[in-house]
């Protein structure tokens, strides 16, 4: 219940932030040259085809009037008309959305498989040869763009070894299991490393403190004290990184759905971009920052369940 | 110690386990040239199919998908010749402006329903009333059944180019009335007499096309099923298809062609001569008013040197406005450059007359290379021009609202005939050039009434040449369309308009 009552309160706090979103993309996509009617009807458009379309999609009214439109069509709980497929907007986002979940949640699973075992061996050993691997490790991960990480792994893993394919979303839970993978890898070899340096100085920190040479001297095994003492204890500002990269990964889902031919929300923005499919930007923003709140709410959640003398207020 | 060594293997199994679950893979077969009947075919496109409403299509991706779905009366094959289709015949009289033409027997739509003259009307009608199409008859000022089988088609004026416009996608016939569904439905579940019929849509992902079972030509098509996949990147739709996720993947960049075609797992597909690179100069833009200026760009331009830059052998030097696989009786000289009269020139121009910005499609990796073999061409006589790459959509409004002074771009023709893009050219100032089209016009129009070939031919040699001598739209370089194909794929052709024909495509062994 008071977890309900929190999240009710973050939406309703979101609301602000979500239409500032929606205005500053409304904006910038209706100023950049190039016009939905010639994208539609291609070159050999006459000026009174072009002109034709423009009235019947509302688009020679002024950009007040069509960000009210926008603004009303939300409301009533509707996203407008794509110009390009001719279908709801908000059809095409359902039929995307479950493909960028799909990512976002594999890519964080990933993260943490990768940045909690690594954390942990970096912190056991501080300056020894282990904490040096995984800290030059980390840096190297972060370096890499995600694109140029993505065909890497896309020639010398997928086509090499055949063990992954190297595109698609694949069908059924493993064959999205294994399709994905690569992507989410690429992902998380870019958000671990971020995580694992927080994580890595709170444990150091945390290993210090007075709690764990209690726990030390009540005769709990090192495990023990490690796993239920030391990593609980440090996970919280590692969890707030990860939410807010994830957050950022959000909105580069487009580079990486490219990269490996996914067909989610960040492929679906590109279209319509190119497109000038004024419509589908708008819907697809929302839903992508929409999606960014949704994590740093469970950021939030997950901090409470972490460390109980954190109030969800 | 014991207990996290077995801990590490079986989490190493159910990762194998997950893998080959979810894992299905094509077994390649040996190669012969002779398809096999069955199999699905797994072919990748740069762009997502947007709807199956012809009359409203204009991107390539979509044209050729809905090409395997319904046929024209007339068929461009993979030469451009126009072979007789869902007619079998044709007959011109009232001095050849009618045309009658002959239906095949025994077509039927994939729905069973049989192929009318009706239907004929209906699809001819329905391409003169649309907005983005109604151009490509221009000149048809009636269209009617007099019997069940024969449709007539009458011109304002003889017609060269009509049978090439038949040939459209466009005019791909669909049943009268769309077999009684609105057209927005109509979008999402097309019905053709083709070799395939749409069996699903994912979009954004794939088209899974299935054999007709009601087609006309019982020996067709040789495949079960087509997924056409939606892969937007260059290179992932290269690396699936080394991989073998894809059985053919479109338009692999000209520089990794010759790699992949060594493979022995991959062959190269390519069509005629079909699209032209050109530089656009507009006319009325500073300093590109003095044709002085026009006529130095256009001699300090090197094609072959382009040719074999940015196209890595995979093209020739363009002699005109005209792709050779519309004109293929054309008799043009080649443009050769004359950097020394270029430089005489340039020298004598004020240093403001020598700048200019290039426009060009950003992300366009032909179009990049084919801009900086150009500025260094073009700065080696004495200009200075600087690239200004835009996205796709920008460039396109700049075009074609003539808001640019030099840019970069291509046409390519929808008909097998010289007509389109010529008819463009006029009825668009000179391709958006500003260029005089009063003189190119008139001749435009009395080519396009001339049955005779060899004239016809020597009409637009004339033609281009005019056009050529004005310097506003500098042809550079002609490409193929092309396409990489697994080895263990036969018949796989595409034909001067860019559609590619799966009826004859099959898997070999």
């Amino acid at each position: 219940m008071r977890h309900a009552r929190f999240i009710a309160r973050r939406l309703i706090q979101s609301i602000p932030v979500v239409i500032g979103v929606t205005l500053v993309v409304f904006l910038l996509i209706h100023l950049i040259p190039g016009d939905p009617a010639r994208t539609l009807l291609g070159p050999r458009a006459t000026p009174d085809s072009i002109a034709a379309l423009n009235h019947q999609y509302g688009l020679d009214q002024s950009l007040f009037e069509q960000y009210r439109l926008f603004l009303s069509r939300l409301v009533t709980g509707t996203l407008g008309t794509s110009f390009t497929y001719n279908v709801p907007t908000s059809d095409l986002i359902r039929e995307r959305l479950p493909v960028s979940l799909w990512l976002v949640g594999y890519a964080t699973v990933l993260t943490c498989l990768l940045a909690l075992p690594l954390s942990m061996v970096a912190a056991s050993g501080p300056g020894k040869a282990r904490d040096h691997s995984v800290r030059i490790g980390s840096v190297v991960g972060l370096g890499i763009p995600a694109f140029w990480l993505g065909i890497l792994l896309i020639q010398f893993v997928a086509i090499d070894t055949g063990i992954f394919p190297a595109g698609g979303y694949g069908s059924g839970f493993f064959g999205h299991i294994r399709s994905l993978f690569l992507p989410a890898l690429t992902v998380a070899i870019g958000i671990a490393p971020l995580v694992i340096r927080s994580l890595r100085a709170e444990m150091l920190t945390v290993l210090d403190s007075d709690y764990v040479a209690t726990a030390r001297a009540k005769g709990l095994s090192e495990r023990r004290v490690r796993r239920d003492h030391v990593l609980r204890n440090s996970l919280v500002p590692a969890v707030t990184i990860l939410a807010v990269n994830v957050g950022f990964f959000i909105g580069a889902l487009m580079v990486v759905e490219t990269v490996f031919s996914l067909p989610g929300l960040g492929d679906l923005l590109i279209q319509a971009i190119n497109r000038r499919d004024f419509i589908v930007v708008q819907g697809v923003t929302l839903v992508l920052a929409l999606m960014v709140i949704a994590v740093n709410v469970m950021a939030d959640i997950a901090h409470a369940f972490l460390d109980p003398r954190v109030e969800l207020e | 110690m014991l207990r996290k060594t077995i801990t590490l293997l079986c989490a190493a199994s159910v990762v194998a386990a997950i893998a080959a679950l979810g894992g299905c893979g094509d077994d390649d077969t040996s190669s012969s040239d002779t398809p096999t009947s069955g199999g699905t075919l797994k072919l990748a496109q740069a762009a997502d199919v947007t709807g199956f409403d012809q009359t409203k299509t204009v991107d390539n991706e979509t044209i050729r998908v809905i090409s395997q779905i319904t046929e024209p009366l007339y068929r461009a094959d993979e030469s451009g010749k126009l072979v007789p289709w869902l007619a079998t015949d044709y007959e011109k009289s009232n001095g050849d402006k009618t045309w009658t033409f002959t239906l095949r027997d025994g077509v039927k739509f994939s729905n069973g329903d049989p192929l009318t003259a009706d239907d004929v009307v209906y699809t001819l009608q329905r391409t003169l009333d649309s907005a983005a199409w109604s151009f490509i008859l221009t000149g048809v000022s009636d269209v009617s059944a007099p019997t069940p089988s024969t449709v007539e088609i009458t011109t304002e004026k003889p017609s060269a180019a009509l049978l090439a416009e038949i040939a459209n996608f466009v005019n791909g016939i669909v049943p009268k009335d769309l077999a009684g569904m609105t057209p927005q439905q109509w979008a999402r579940s097309p019905i053709g007499t083709g070799p395939f019929m749409l069996d699903s849509w994912t979009r954004g992902s794939t088209v899974t096309l299935k054999r007709n079972t009601n087609y006309w030509d019982e020996d067709r098509p040789y495949l079960d099923q087509v997924d056409v996949n939606n892969v937007t990147d260059t290179n992932s739709r290269v690396s699936q298809l080394q991989g073998g996720q894809q059985d053919v993947s479109a338009s692999p960049p000209l520089s990794q062609v010759d790699n992949l075609g060594s493979s022995p797992d991959i062959n190269i597909a390519e069509s005629a001569l079909a699209r032209v690179d050109q530089l656009y100069i507009n006319v009325k833009e500073d300093p590109f008013t003095d044709p002085k200026v026009r006529e130095a760009i256009a001699q300090a331009i090197d094609r072959p040197a382009i040719a074999d830059g940015a196209l890595f052998g995979h093209g020739e030097p363009a002699k005109g406005l005209l792709a050779p696989s519309v004109t293929p009786e054309a008799d043009l000289p080649p443009l050769e450059p004359d950097t020394e009269a270029a430089s005489g020139a340039v020298s004598g121009l004020p240093q403001g007359s020598r700048e200019f910005d290039m426009i060009l499609t950003s992300g366009d990796v032909l179009a990049k290379a084919e801009a900086q073999i150009l500025q260094q061409q073009l700065n080696n006589v004495g200009f200075d021009v600087s690239l200004q790459p835009v996205d796709s959509a920008t460039l396109t409004q700049d075009w074609q609202t003539s808001n640019f002074g030099a840019l970069l771009t291509y046409t390519s023709s929808d008909i097998v005939d010289p007509s389109e893009v010529a008819g463009f050219y006029v009825g668009n100032n000179g391709l958006f050039t500003n260029a005089p089209t009063e003189e190119v016009g008139k001749r435009v129009a009395q080519a396009d009434t001339t049955l005779d070939e060899p004239e016809r031919a020597s009409q637009y040699d004339e033609i281009q040449t005019l056009i050529n001598d004005e310097n506003a739209l500098i042809s550079l370089v002609t490409e193929p369309y092309i396409y990489g194909v697994r080895s263990n794929v036969a018949g796989f052709t595409i034909n001067p308009t860019g559609i590619y024909w799966l009826a004859d495509v099959g898997f070999t062994g």
